[in-house]
This record gives structure tokens, sequence and C-alpha cells, in this order.
């Protein structure tokens, strides 16, 4: 309870010291939405996640997860997860907002971009890579031990569909913040200064480039939030491999898995908003598992490759989300039952890059085995993105 | 500062401007007697968020030559801080003139390429003299 207690205490704290934004800045209050955590693949591969059948996202250009089950003996948290993506890094060509907004454009008569519509296959650029370094006993042995574990992962967004809206809104706020940059522009080249005082004449473009005015700025901010917008269908693949440390010098192949996770969400629409942040969601999920150590009903292990099938629901609001999953497994080698996970989970926005998880239910396992799971989950930086 | 001889007679000269960022970006280029301050005549401008002019008209070379043409590009960024200065670092423009004396003619970066304190804001400047 002491450790719950310290755990929160930490996060208020967290809150605090990120929570304050500068008054009259256009953008410092944009946040990332819904970031579930941890929900790399070299975790999720593990069965240690709080929820398996994850939410679509879009990853960030680095983010930090740590875990920490409520019934560990140690009080610092042991599970680790880094997840990237290398599109914020690499340089392609032709790159252009409405390339990175994943939509469909033609040249007009005048030469502007017109929105034809929405690319569907938009999220393949963000693919993610996931690395993790867990203490956990995951041999279903009889001796309690923890193993080092390495594990890396991949996810990727194959299909994503949005409403028709979307695109549609999305080229009429461009095209308003274009007019409204335009604008911008014509009065900083009316009154710039002549170019022969070269410190005059930057100290006068970083006047221009510093000041934030309110109309792109809130264009800005709306074009945030449409992107923000969950998509109807998306179709999302991950794949992993973890190594097992069975001690210090001995590493063997422990686990692999590929997995399918096919979602939906609707939108609540509650107090009739313009842009959708309340959602009622549904998720598929596929996965096959080769598992070296997998438990047979002698107290041993003994390989073999399993199948996953399950369904998830989830009420999400702004900062809140609560869902419910269940997963059935059926193992390939005789002499091992099939087996079920049921859990359910929440996620709470604490500070504007901070997010604590919970999952409680039956994991699973040969005997009744609940899960208790806290965890916590943030990236670099005080300021997150609003994207999906 | 970069230059182009338009020549005296050329009837037609053209610029590109080719902005490279997955921010929303706008451009705008205008004319005005080099050395002077203020003023300006828009002469092109970007018609949608990427920002890029593509073969604008910008007049003959009896109008141009003597004056000094700035280009410049307001952007915006996503993403958080660190990914937001990771694109200002990779953002980057290219600007073509055409139609005059010196024919066709690339100008491989701005002059000057300032963001703000957070990254969220990012503007690029390019000053090309127009000579006869």
């Amino acid at each position: 309870m002491k450790k719950i207690i310290i755990f929160f205490f930490c996060c208020w704290l967290y809150q605090l010291s990120f929570s304050q934004t500068t008054p009259g800045s256009i953008n410092s209050e944009v946040k990332v939405k819904e970031l579930a955590v941890p929900k790399a693949p070299a975790f999720k591969l593990l069965d240690i996640s709080p929820t398996q059948i994850e939410t679509p996202n879009t990853p960030k250009q680095f983010v930090l997860g740590i875990a920490q089950s409520l019934n560990d003996s140690l009080g610092w948290p042991r599970n680790y997860s880094t997840e990237f993506s290398p599109y914020w890094w690499l340089k392609s060509s032709n790159r252009s907002v409405y390339d990175f907004l994943g939509l469909r454009t033609k040249a007009d008569t005048t030469g502007a971009k017109k929105i034809t519509g929405e690319n569907v296959f938009s999220g393949l650029k963000f693919t993610s890579i996931s690395l993790a370094f867990i203490n956990q006993d995951l041999i279903p042995d009889s001796i309690k031990q923890s193993q080092k574990i390495l594990s890396i992962g991949i996810n990727a967004t194959i299909v994503k569909i949005h409403s028709k809206n979307y695109a549609k809104a999305l080229a009429s706020k461009l095209q308003e913040w274009h007019d409204a940059a335009q604008s911008e522009l014509e009065f900083a080249l009316t009154g710039q200064p002549s170019d022969s005082d070269a410190v005059a004449y930057k100290a006068y473009w970083q006047r221009f480039t510093d000041l934030k005015p309110t109309t792109t700025g809130e264009i800005f901010n709306d074009i945030n939030d449409i992107m923000n917008e969950k998509p109807l269908f998306s179709l999302n693949v991950s794949a992993a491999y973890a190594n097992y440390g069975i001690n210090d010098s001995i590493w063997k192949s422990g686990r692999f898995g590929g997995w399918a996770t096919v979602s939906s969400y609707l939108p609540l629409n509650l107090d009739n908003e313009d842009i959708n942040k309340n959602y009622f969601a549904l998720f598929g999920y596929l996965r096959y598992i080769k598992d070296n150590y997998a438990p047979d009903i002698k107290g041993k292990t003994l390989k073999s490759s399993c199948l996953d099938i399950g369904a998830k629901l989830e009420l999400q609001f702004d900062k809140l989300c609560i869902g419910y999953e269940t997963i059935h497994r059926s193992y390939s080698k005789k002499g091992i039952h099939s087996d079920n996970r049921s859990v359910g989970v929440i996620s709470y926005q604490v500070g504007s890059n901070l997010y604590i998880n919970g999952a409680f239910g039956k994991d699973f396992g040969i005997t009744n085995k609940l899960i208790s799971f806290l965890g916590i989950n943030w990236g670099f930086g005080d300021e997150k993105i609003k994207l999906e | 500062m970069s230059s182009y001889k338009t020549g005296t007679t050329s009837p037609d000269i053209s610029l590109d401007v080719d902005v490279d960022t997955i921010g929303t970006a706008a451009s705008r280029a205008s004319k005005r007697p080099t050395g002077s301050s203020g003023g300006g005549i828009a002469v092109a401008h970007s018609v949608d968020a990427t920002g890029d002019i593509t073969n604008a008209h910008l007049g003959g070379a009896t109008s141009l030559s003597g004056n000094t043409l700035t280009i410049a590009t307001s952007i915006n960024l996503f993403g958080d801080k660190d990914e937001r200065k990771a694109e200002f670092e990779k953002l980057s423009a290219i600007y073509f003139l055409f139609g005059g004396e010196e024919g066709a003619k690339e100008f491989p970066q701005p002059d000057l390429k300032l963001h703000n304190s957070d990254f969220t804001k990012a503007t690029l400047i390019k000053n090309i003299s127009l000579i006869p």
C-alpha cells in the first residue's frame, strides 16, 4: 500500500511540474492523446502489458515506457521499453504537409494541390520499432526466479480509414491556414528594413518568427484536433521476438509472435462537439506465438505454438479510458490446455505527457493467476502532439 | 547576397520555390528597389499549404532589374518539441529563377532560417538581387 501511495505521489508531483503553460502560446498545450502504455510490441509479446489488444496510434519520435506490477517485491520498476519511429528522423523526397497528414491530392489548373481524399495507407510511414528490457519470471516452471529478457518488436498501421468529413475538414483548414499566413507575410514584407544592415534585418525576421499570431495559431490547433480524430476502421500488425537470459551467461530464444488488430471507433458526439474526442471502440485480435517455454499441465515447459483470438470493448473519453478485453488461447501441442485471459483496463492521462495504466483480472496461466498492474509512460520533452 | 542577371530585354522571368517540410507552409515573394527599406510589391505567392511557388511570372527584365526579390516562407511545425526541432533541422527550400539573361539558375538554400523558442514556427528568407 505504501508503494502505491508513493507511486501516485510521484505522479502528482510530475503532473505539477509539467502542467504550467505559457499564456498566449500557440502550441505549447498541444498534447498527445491516448498513448496507451506500455504498449510497445516488445512488451506485448511477453503478456505483461496491461492490455494485450492495442489501440492504434501514431508512434512518437521516442517514447519511454515503464511498467510495474503492484505485487512485485521490489519497489522500483524493473520493466522498461522504448518505442521510436524512424519517420521523424529520416528525410524522404517530396515531403509535404498533405503527405504527412495522409491526404491524397491532385493539382488543379493553377497548380494548387486539391485534396481528393484520404490515403488509407498513410499510417505505414509511421512504422515503429520497440525494444524492451524486462525482469520477470516468464518460464512457467516450479522455480520462482526472474529472468532478464531482451525483446525487440515492430509495429505498423496497414490501413486507416476516417470518416468522409476528415479529408474535407482538413482541406478547408489547411487552405484557411495558408490564406491567413499569406496575410501575415504580406504585412511582414511591407515593413521589412533594408537588408544592407544584416544584423537589423535578421532581428526583424526573428521578431516576426517569435510572434504568435492568434489566427494561424488557432487554425493550426484546429488542424491538430482534426488529425487526432480516431479512424472508423484500422488494421494494425505487429511482430516481436524475445530472448531469455536463463542466467548471467546463457541466453536462449524465448518467444516469437506476430499479431493483427482491427479496430473501429464510433464517435459518441457528446455535447455536439465539432471534433470527436469521445468514442466507443471495438477491437478484434488475432495472434500467433511460437513459445519455447509454454506451460504444460504437469508443471513443466515445452515448445509449442499458440493462437490467440480476442476482442475488446472500450469507452474513450478525453483523458479517461475504460475497457474490457477477453482472449482465448489454444496451443498446438497436446498436453497443454487452452486458456483464457479476461481483463478490465483503465487508463488516465494525469499530466500533459504522463499516463497511468491499470489492468485487473485473470491472466493466462495454469492457475487462476490474477493481474494487478500499474504502468506509467512518458515521452522525453514536456509536450506531445495530437496524433493518432 | 545572391544575384540573378535579368538582362534588359527578357520579357518573362519566372520563379519556382520548392519548400521541403511536413509542416504547414506559405510563401510570398515581393520586389523592392535594392537597398531600400519598407514597401515592396508582391510578385508571387504560394497557393496551398506546401508553400511551393510554381512557375510564377514575375515580370519582364525592365520592371525587375535594379530590384531585390525577397521570398519569405512561414512554417508551422507539428510534433513535440524534439520532433519539431528535428524537423526544423531537416526542412529546406530551393529557389529557381529562369527566363532572364542568366537562364535557369538555382539557389539551393535560404539566407535566413529562423525558429521561435519552442520550434512551433519557422521562417525562411531568401534575397536575390536582380541585376541588368
